[in-house]
């Protein structure tokens, strides 16, 4: 039976689990090593939830095609929706393994309803409650991802980039800086233009194309929307490469996933480029592999029709 | 069929075996500097009333003296971006390296404000609380 993926603003159970399931990740250590994957300074066993902000660097680092410094295998291009639902099924498998719950569903986070509100009531939404995400800070000083120094189980982010874009290690609290870089989140009028947008993608492909999917990654407009604003929103470990590290950013890609679930199911299941599409969209067509780290690779075709796997407790973006 | 099962339940050990075997692809993403970091050239080729144009573009920053790494590129549209703020675009390289000073205050410390103006910002985090403010020596 699919498991149902809830508003974590409607339901106190999945926020609670989700933050416990984090925490859980956090301090589950994988005998992957920081050496083994060429990050500098002393070999230290991997968490599985840092394998995550790995992964996304991963992707994003891999170029597709590589003479280009745009379109990689995660962002800026068709893929952008598949790629981070296959990850979303990967940390929602882990959740449940480590909550010993397998009907645990990821929460997402509607936005778009924060987003209809005024910028002073955006910022102190629910979300941001210390019995949700927590609050905004540098770092944050509240809510369940509050690094302690003297407890080793407290959360904190292990693993970043510099500004050249070189992952590191570091040991510190989580920063955000909400509504520091974008006074407004996205509203329902941009998301009932996504759902109008068609068709799901088309050439150049990048970040310049028509079609839903760009829309919905949020390059379609200066400054950026959808997606995109509300990494910029969110601020400070959501703006670079390493944005896992902030628990949001879960929740905001389950809220893009919902989103394309619904224009999937007004305008069909449809998915371009197709297999026969130039090689300079590979890793990007109907069959390709997505990058993969921590699991066999998917492909967007595997990941379309997730319906017998999970549902959303709404499809009204 | 194994395969799919180890994709239906992960668990630490199957994590850490399909790290082991991804490994030595990985490293040589994250090791790639951009397409040769600091310096790297955009190119961008049109074709107009039957003559072929090419834009080769390049930057080079310099921040408190030193040369900046990051390997920025330009779109189509003129908009300039950088892998290290992904989800933003910016209409002046200025403003993107002030994002950059803003996003990693841990690379770029704190220094006395310079008071100025900052005109001209399109786009980014102008007056984020805690960050260090700009000094403003205004060139486009
Ligand atoms: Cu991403």
């Amino acid at each position: 039976m699919a498991i149902i993926r809830p508003n974590i603003l409607k339901d106190a159970v999945a926020r609670q689990k989700y933050a416990q399931g984090v925490n859980l990740l956090k301090n589950e250590f994988t005998t992957s090593t920081t050496q083994s994957l060429g990050i500098p300074g002393p070999s230290n066993p991997i968490s599985t939830y840092d394998l995550f902000v790995v992964w996304h660097q991963v992707a994003m680092m891999t170029m597709t095609p590589t003479s280009q410094n745009e379109r990689n295998a995660a962002h800026s291009g068709p893929v952008f929706p598949a790629w981070h639902r296959f990850m979303l099924r990967q940390l929602e498998l882990n959740l449940q393994r480590a909550l010993q719950d397998p009907a645990f569903g990821l929460p997402y986070w509607d936005w778009a309803a924060d987003g209809d509100l005024t910028p002073s009531k955006q910022k102190k939404s629910k979300i941001w409650a210390a019995d949700c995400m927590g609050n905004t800070g540098s770092p944050i000083s509240k809510g369940p991802f509050v690094f302690k120094a003297s407890n080793p189980q407290s959360f904190r982010v292990r693993i970043d980039a510099d500004s050249s874009n070189q992952l590191r290690q570091v040991n510190r609290g989580l920063r955000r800086a909400i509504g520091a870089g974008a006074t407004t989140l996205p509203r329902r009028s941009d998301t009932s233009t996504a759902l109008k947008t068609t068709p799901y993608d088309l050439p150049p492909w990048d970040r310049s194309s028509g079609g839903f999917r760009n829309f919905l990654e949020g390059w379609a407009q200066n400054p950026v929307v959808m997606h995109n604003r509300v990494h910029v929103w969110v601020g400070g470990d959501m703006l670079p490469p390493t944005s896992p590290n902030d628990p949001v950013f879960f929740l905001n890609h389950c809220n893009v996933d919902r989103i394309w679930e619904a224009w999937m199911n007004k305008n069909g299941r449809t998915y371009v480029p197709l297999d026969n599409a130039s090689i300079d969209l590979k890793g990007h067509r109907l069959h390709d592999d997505l990058s993969s780290l921590i699991s066999p690779p998917t492909q967007p075709a595997a990941v379309l029709n997730m319906t017998a796997t999970y549902t959303y407790d709404t499809l009204l973006v | 069929m194994k395969h799919k099962k180890d994709l239906e339940r992960p668990t630490p050990e199957s994590i850490a075996h399909y790290v082991q075997r991804n490994a030595s692809k990985a490293r040589a993403c994250l090791k790639m500097k951009m397409r040769g970091g600091a310096g790297a050239e955009t190119v961008r080729e049109t074709d107009y009333k039957g003559h072929s144009i090419v834009v080769r573009t390049t930057y080079r920053v310099d921040i408190d003296g030193r040369p900046f790494m990051g390997a920025i590129g330009v779109s189509n549209s003129g908009e300039v971006h950088y892998h290290g703020v992904p989800n933003m675009k910016f209409s002046s390289a200025l403003d993107l390296i002030r994002t950059v000073i803003d996003v990693f205050p841990d690379d770029f410390k704190k220094k006395r404000s310079g008071g100025g103006k900052t005109s001209g910002r399109t786009n980014g985090m102008s007056g984020m609380p805690g960050m260090m403010k700009r000094r403003a020596k205004q060139t486009r």
